[in-house]
C-alpha cells in the first residue's frame, strides 16, 4: 500500500509543477468575473447565468485537468523510460496502475475543491448565501465521477498508441455520456432490431456519468439535498466502474510490452 | 520572380475589387440589424442560439423541471398512439382543475405558452402529471434523484433570474418579438420595474417597428403600471391598427393579441367614462372570444351602469 500512496504522491507533485491546473483555474476565473461585472437590467441580484458559466467552465476544466493528467501517466513513463526502474524497485503493474490512478484522482479531487470554493465565493457574493451541504455534494458527485473518468483514461493510455488519441476519444465517450447517456433506452426502443438491443446493452453497459452532471439544476435551483443513501448508491455505483476499468487496464498492462520504437 | 509578383498583385487587386463588389450588398442586407459583435461573429446563425436562451429563460421560470428533446419526442409519441388507438379523451381531474381557455390566457400572461396537446396536456401547469412518465429501468429510476422532479415556478421575485437569458436572445435575434414581450411582462409584473420594461420595449420596437404585440405590451405597461390613460388608449389604438395590417387579411389571424388590445381598450374606455365605445371594444372582442359569455356579462354590467347614470 505504501508503494501506491508513494506513486500517488509523484503525480500529485506533478500536477502541481505543471501549468495545466493553474492556466484553466484563472481563465475560469476570468471569465467568471467577466460575466460578474455585466449587469442585466440594472440588477445586481441576478445570479443564475453567472452560476450556470461558472460550473459549465468548472465541469469543462476539471475534465480536461482529469483526463490530460490520467492519460499522460504510463506513456510518459515509457516515453522516458523511467517505467524500467520503477518496475525493478521491485513494484507490480498492479501497483503502478493503481498508484497512477489514485494520484491522478487525488490530484483531480484538489483541483475540484479549488473550483468548488471558488464557485461558493462568487456566489456568495452575490446571493449573499452559501448552502454548504449543497456545494459538498455537487463537489462529492463530481469528484466520484471524475474517478470513472480518470480510470477510463488509464485504461485508454495502455490501449491506444498515444496521449491525444486517447484524450480525444475519452473526452467524446464522456462528452456523450453526459448529455445522452441517459436517454439511451428511449432512443432505444424506437430503433428496429438489432439496433435496439445493442444500443440498450450500451445503455446498461455504460457507466452513468450523468447523474453528478445533472446535479447542477439542483444547484442553480436551490432544490433541497438528496439523500445521503442515494449519494453512498451512487458513490458505490461509480466505484464498482473504477475497479472495472483499472482491472481491465492491468489486464492490458500486464502484458504489454513496454519497450518503445 | 517578375511574373510571381504580378500574380500577387492580381491577386490582391482582385481580392479588393470582389470585396468592394460584395460589401454593399452584404451591407444592405444587414442594415435593419443592430449590427452588434455577436451578431458580425455569428451571423444568422445566432437566431438558433437566442432560440435555444429563450428556452433556456423557460427551465429557469419553471425551475429546471423542463423536458429534453427525448421527452418531448416521446411526448409526441405517446400522443399520437393515443389519437392512433382512439384512446380516451383526456379527463382533467381534480389536481388537474383548469379548462384550456383559462390556461390560454393563463400562458398568455406568463408570456410564455405550452404545447396543449387535445387528448393530453403533458407539459401544462396544473396537470402535472410529469412528462417524465413511469422510469424504465432502474438506472432512470436511480437517476431522477439528480434531476428536478418537482415542478414550481419560480417566486418571491426570483423570476428575475430568467431576464439574462431573455436579453442575451433579444440581443441574438433582434426580430423575436416574443422575448420583448415576455421580458416586458417579468419585469413590470415581477419585478415592478416599469421603467426597465419600458426600456426593453423600446428597445425592441426599434427593432420592430410594426410590431402590434409590442405596442400592445407598451400600451399595457402605461395602462396598468403607470396609469396614464391617454397614453395607454393612443398605444393600444396604434396597436390594434398595426394588428388589422399585419393580421386582417390572414386566415388564422393571431386572435390572442387581438382580445388583449380590444379588452383592454374596453376596459380603458369604461374607466374614463366613455361606455358607448367601452361597449363598442368588447363587442368586437366578443366576436373572437372563444368565451363569449364572460364578455357578454362585462358588456351588461357596463350597459346596466350606463342606465343607472341616466
Amino acid at each position: 500500500m505504501n508503494t501506491i500512496f508513494a506513486l500517488a504522491g509523484v503525480v500529485i507533485k506533478d500536477l502541481y509543477r505543471r501549468k495545466d491546473f493553474y492556466v484553466l483555474f484563472v481563465l475560469t476565473a476570468l471569465l467568471t468575473l467577466l460575466a460578474g461585472s455585466t449587469t442585466f437590467f440594472e440588477d445586481k441580484r441576478i445570479s443564475g447565468y453567472l452560476k450556470e458559466l461558472c460550473l459549465a467552465l468548472i465541469w469543462l476544466a476539471t475534465l480536461v485537468i482529469a483526463l490530460t493528467t490520467a492519460a499522460r501517466q504510463i506513456p510518459a513513463e515509457r516515453e522516458s523510460r523511467t517505467i524500467f526502474p520503477l518496475l525493478a524497485k521491485p513494484v507490480t503493474r498492479w501497483q503502478v496502475v493503481v498508484g497512477k490512478f489514485l494520484g491522478s484522482w487525488l490530484a483531480v479531487g484538489v483541483a475540484v475543491i479549488t473550483f468548488y470554493l471558488f464557485l461558493g465565493a462568487v456566489t456568495a457574493a452575490r446571493d449573499h448565501s452559501w448552502p454548504v451541504a449543497q456545494y459538498f455534494q455537487a463537489a462529492w458527485l463530481h469528484w466520484m465521477m471524475l474517478g470513472v473518468v480518470v480510470a477510463m483514461a488509464m485504461l485508454g493510455s495502455v490501449l491506444f498508441s498515444a496521449p491525444s488519441v486517447n484524450v480525444t476519444i475519452s473526452f467524446i465517450v464522456v462528452g456523450g455520456i453526459l448529455m445522452v447517456g441517459q436517454h439511451l433506452h428511449k432512443v432505444a426502443l424506437r430503433l428496429t432490431e438489432p439496433a435496439q438491443t445493442l444500443l440498450t446493452l450500451l445503455y446498461f453497459c455504460i457507466p452513468h456519468l450523468e447523474w453528478a452532471f445533472n446535479y447542477r439544476d439542483l444547484l442553480l435551483f436551490e432544490q433541497p439535498l438528496i439523500s445521503w443513501g442515494v449519494m453512498a448508491g451512487a458513490t458505490g455505483y461509480w466505484i464498482a466502474y473504477m475497479f472495472a476499468f483499472l482491472i481491465a487496464a492491468w489486464l492490458v498492462f500486464r502484458r504489454k510490452s513496454l519497450s518503445v520504437g | 520572380m517578375k511574373r510571381t509578383a504580378l500574380l500577387l498583385v492580381l491577386m490582391l487587386v482582385l481580392a479588393f475589387s470582389l470585396s468592394a463588389w460584395v460589401n454593399p450588398r452584404v451591407t444592405r442586407e444587414d442594415e435593419r440589424y443592430s449590427g452588434g459583435a455577436l451578431e458580425v461573429m455569428l451571423g444568422e446563425g445566432r437566431r438558433m442560439f437566442a432560440n435555444h436562451l429563450a428556452v433556456k429563460a423557460d427551465v429557469y421560470l419553471h425551475s429546471g423541471f423542463y423536458p429534453s428533446i427525448f421527452d418531448q419526442a416521446a411526448a409526441a409519441e405517446r400522443r399520437e398512439s393515443a389519437v392512433a388507438q382512439e384512446a380516451k379523451p383526456h379527463v382533467h381531474t381534480a389536481e388537474c382543475k383548469h379548462d384550456h381557455e383559462e390556461a390560454d390566457e393563463h400562458a398568455h400572461d406568463h408570456g410564455h405558452t405550452h404545447d396543449h396537446g387535445e387528448e393530453s396536456c403533458p407539459e401544462c401547469h396544473n396537470c402535472d402529471t410529469s412528462f417524465m412518465g413511469r422510469p424504465m429501468d432502474w438506472i432512470e429510476r436511480f437517476g431522477r434523484h439528480f434531476i428536478v422532479s418537482e415542478h414550481t415556478h419560480l417566486e418571491g421575485g426570483k423570476a428575475r433570474e430568467i431576464l439574462p437569458w431573455l436579453k442575451l436572445a433579444a440581443e441574438l435575434d433582434p426580430q423575436r418579438v416574443e422575448t420583448y414581450a415576455v421580458g416586458a411582462y417579468w419585469l413590470r409584473v415581477d419585478q415592478k420595474r416599469a421603467d426597465q420594461a419600458e426600456r426593453f420595449l423600446r428597445e425592441g420596437l426599434k427593432a420592430n417597428p410594426q410590431s402590434h404585440e409590442l405596442y400592445f405590451e407598451l400600451g399595457r405597461l402605461y395602462y396598468e403600471s403607470y396609469k396614464d390613460l391617454p397614453r395607454a388608449r393612443n398605444l393600444l389604438q396604434h396597436a390594434y391598427r398595426l394588428w388589422q395590417q399585419n393580421e386582417g387579411d390572414k386566415e388564422e389571424p393571431d386572435r390572442q393579441s387581438f382580445l388583449g388590445i380590444t379588452v383592454r381598450l374596453g376596459k380603458l374606455e369604461h374607466e374614463s367614462g366613455n361606455p358607448e365605445k367601452a361597449i363598442q371594444w368588447l363587442m368586437m372582442a366578443k366576436a373572437h372570444s372563444p368565451s363569449p359569455d364572460s364578455l357578454q356579462k362585462q358588456i351588461d354590467e357596463i350597459q346596466s351602469e350606463a342606465a343607472g347614470r341616466n
